[in-house]
């Protein structure tokens, strides 16, 4: 029973998508004699030849070529409302048409001058690596020793959107979850001493930026400038120390013993609102009407990510309270304190864009430049 | 519209935070193994010469001296001792004191020699040591008191003890004030034996600028159990001399500890003492300095039976034109909450107070506690420093700078080593501008 109503199940899939190819086939047949009507001189047909099909709905191809067909017709009409009306429909059925002097009717070519399918606003969401480049300001030095800062990889995810002024020129604000990590190696510490320290973050980062790109071909390669709020939202540390003793024979082998603390909580001891500007680039490459996109962006810290006065203690808690204690673990158990630095950051993301095509008759029209081009190809043609 | 925009731009630089970690830091000193932090002393310069007991890998206790810069950076670093004595017998040294000799054209640093137990009598048995050095450090001479005298010395049978302070002179010498435990050979004739034995005998020797002893206070005369000299401060020909002990004193029937002060002359003859303390607990005085009025501020701790830690002491004392006719003004509790043992006081340089350090035992360690004291005594404000899951948190010495901050020099327990530690904090005793 069960496998007689799969048997149904697939005659009724069939026999439905054959309906569909048959459908589209007629339609189809109706475009190309519309078409022959239109080449044959008989204009005033074509519209109630194609009527039926939009009704029913068909693929954006078709109907991109059946509107463009109805709004030449209309403009031979001398229907100019109803020819703006289709011009309008091809530009939803396919917001990246473009009309081409060499390609369509000149009284066409000036209709699409009086529109644009230029997306407003497009949104686009992104995640990939980081890595943190600490870069000192003030060495503090809470005893004679070498360090440096070493890269560590994190990671983050974000969205954004953008606001396109032109084809080519944009502004974008983003909001992004940053997880980013660095590390501290002290050596020679007391002599012998060494000690690392892990500092893990996350952020949420508010960038803007002013953005310029190519708007044609498969990979549209751009670049941008701007400037970011970052908010810390967590700061979690882990410091090991090695106390290492030579021993007194120098034939035998120092004596180490490592220690490595709990998590620490170094909120505290950061600002929370820090600020940085930020260079980037990257290539989009287009997918349809959307994009996908590889992204690479430095940013430049600006502010000092340390809360100099908060970097023992905690003074905004009670200096009686558990949590004030606790603050000056780092201090007084495993000898840190922060120096002062900026945090640059490098980015590599990837990501998906997608433009809210609107397509829409434009306040002022490019008409002029249109007869511009077109004049321009007319003098070309008659000086071939 | 750009103007606005000009802040949020703005990098911060190095010439922001100039002043960042030099009116406040903390920085940690040593080597190899575990260092101690005993004693410091500010200079007019700034700088300041820390003075501690560093124990590396050979097993020998030796000191430590470091001067740093204002901003708490080390200039040089020195150390002292051998770990063996002048007649080569194995030896810890155990650093003291320092103190800028009176012409400042050096210091003298006073240390005790531990020489191991007398088996007979499980006591701890030292001597002592005195080096004086230059400015820049370097040893100019030193002196060990105790085994190495002449065999034909009487001072040499006293067999260990332990000094709390010495004092520079006028005269180029120096005295210094402990107490010695020699039951058996200055058993003391006012002592009521059926409460215990004669466990310690205070005294004071004087030396003169060759280290020659020049005289002493006998160590047999006052009549305690236990006690010890503390401070001995130059007063004319005599000296000011601040000590605890159990003796009796005029409206007590029973054997405790006090606050006493006495006047010691220039031959080594006591002179009456005063007292200060209560009549059921112990006060045990740890430290006295002269205070912004030219009198005398002394801590203890006030502890009940043997303790180590107890409630805060405190004494004043005037200097009265002379050590004779000096007299103790006031003296009390110091209420401040916490199991607390005194450690340093320092009088503020705005004569507004006492800066007082402490350790103050918590319930998995020990923390350093500074306590800011107003004239009355009563408690401004207070703080503490150190894991509270450490034990070996101490502080060890505080002074107030001209601009109002505060040194505080301690040792602090690290994960897995102690380190001597210089803090400079605010007037509010944090690390803040």
């Amino acid at each position: 029973m069960v496998k007689f109503y799969k048997f149904l199940q697939l005659i009724f899939v069939i026999s439905a998508f054959t309906l569909s190819v048959q459908a589209q086939d007629a339609c189809e047949v109706a475009l190309v004699r519309a078409t022959d009507e239109f080449n044959a001189g008989h204009f005033h047909a074509i519209p109630a030849m194609l009527k039926d099909c939009i009704d029913k709905g068909q693929t954006r191809e078709w109907r991109q070529r059946a509107y463009l067909l109805l709004s030449e017709t209309y403009l031979l009409l001398q229907d100019p409302i109803a020819a703006e009306k289709s011009y309008l429909e091809v530009l939803k059925a396919n917001p990246e048409f473009v009309a081409d002097p060499s390609r369509d009717p000149i009284d066409l070519v000036y209709l699409s001058s009086k529109f644009t399918a230029t997306p407003i606003f497009t949104i686009f969401g992104k995640l990939g690596g980081n890595t943190s480049i600490a870069r000192p300001i003030l060495y503090r030095n809470v005893y004679a020793h070498d360090e440096k800062y070493k890269l560590r990889p994190g990671f983050h995810i974000g969205g954004g959107l953008e606001w396109n002024y032109n084809d080519n020129l944009g502004a974008s604000v983003e909001g992004n979850f940053l997880f980013t990590s660095y590390q501290l190696e002290g050596t020679k510490i007391f002599g012998h001493d060494n000690a690392e320290m892990l500092d893990r973050q996350t952020w949420f980062t508010i960038p803007i930026a002013v953005r310029y790109g190519d708007s044609k071909g498969k990979y549209r390669p751009y670049g941008y400038a701007g400037f970011s709020v970052d908010l810390l939202l967590t700061d979690k540390a882990t410091i090991t120390y090695t106390d290492i003793n030579p021993s007194a024979d120098p034939d035998e082998q120092p004596i180490a013993v490592s220690g490595e603390s709990p998590l620490l909580n170094f909120k505290s001891k950061r600002n929370t609102v820090n600020r940085s500007l930020f260079l980037g680039g990257g290539v989009k490459y287009k997918m349809g009407l959307r994009y996908a996109f590889l992204d690479v962006r430095y940013s430049f810290g600006l502010s000092n990510v340390v809360n100099a006065e908060n970097s023992i203690y905690d003074y905004s808690s009670d200096s009686g309270s558990g949590s004030f204690q606790n603050s000056g673990d780092a201090t007084f158990t495993w000898a840190h304190v922060d120096n002062l630095f900026r945090m640059d950051n490098l980015y590599v993301s990837i990501g998906y864009s997608y433009p809210l095509y609107k397509p829409r008759k434009l306040k002022v029209s490019r008409t002029k430049s249109v007869s511009r081009k077109i004049k321009k190809q007319s003098n070309e043609i008659e000086q071939d | 519209m750009t103007l606005l925009f000009i802040p949020f731009l703005a990098c911060d630089t190095k010439s922001d935070f100039e002043d960042d970690f030099k009116r406040y830091f903390i920085k940690y000193y040593g080597d190899d193994g575990d260092q101690e932090a005993v004693d410091f002393v500010v200079n007019n310069d700034g700088t300041v010469l820390l003075l501690g007991n560093t124990r590396p890998q050979d097993g020998k206790q030796k000191l430590l001296l470091i001067k740093v810069d204002p901003a708490g950076n080390a200039l040089w670093t020195k150390q002292f001792g051998s770990g063996f004595d002048r007649d080569g017998n194995s030896i810890d040294e155990n650093a003291q004191d320092i103190e800028p000799t009176v012409d400042g054209s050096g210091y003298l640093i006073l240390s005790n020699l531990y020489r191991g137990v007398e088996t007979s009598t499980n006591e701890r048995l030292y001597d002592f040591k005195v080096i004086r050095i230059g400015l820049d450090g370097n040893k100019l001479d030193s002196m060990e008191f105790g085994n190495d005298l002449d065999p034909a010395s009487t001072l040499r049978t006293w067999k260990t003890q332990f000094i709390r302070s010495i004092t520079p002179l006028t005269s180029g010498g120096f005295a210094v004030t402990g107490n010695t435990t020699n039951e058996t050979l200055f058993t003391d004739v006012n002592l009521d034996l059926v409460v215990g034995p004669d466990q310690e005998d205070v005294f004071a020797l004087g030396f003169d600028a060759n280290f020659q002893n020049t005289w002493d206070t006998g160590p047999s005369s006052d009549g305690e159990h236990y006690g010890s000299g503390i401070k001995l401060f130059e007063g004319g020909t005599d000296f000011y001399f601040f000590k605890y002990s159990d003796m009796l004193t005029a409206s007590e029937d029973t054997y405790e500890s006090n606050f006493a002060m006495a006047a010691v002359t220039e031959v080594g003859i006591k002179l009456a003492g005063r007292f200060a303390g209560t009549t059921n607990r112990n006060e045990i005085l740890a430290t006295v300095c002269r205070d912004a009025f030219g009198n005398f501020y002394g801590l203890g701790t006030s502890v009940t039976g043997s303790a180590a830690f107890g409630q805060l002491y405190y004494v004043r004392a005037s200097d009265g034109s002379s050590p004779s006719s000096s007299t103790l003004t006031e003296w009390g509790t110091i209420t401040v909450p916490g199991n607390l043992q005194a450690r340093a006081v320092a009088s503020a340089q705005r004569h507004d107070g006492y800066l007082i350090l402490a350790n103050e035992e918590v319930t998995a360690g020990t923390v350093i506690r500074l306590i800011k004291l107003n004239l009355d005594s009563e408690v401004s404000w207070s703080t503490s420093f150190g894991s509270t899951n450490k034990d070996g948190n101490s502080g060890a010495q505080v002074a107030e700078l001209a601009d109002g901050t505060i040194l505080l020099f301690g040792t602090i327990e690290l994960e897995t080593q102690k380190k001597m530690t210089l803090m400079r904090l605010n007037s509010n005793g944090e690390f803040l501008n």
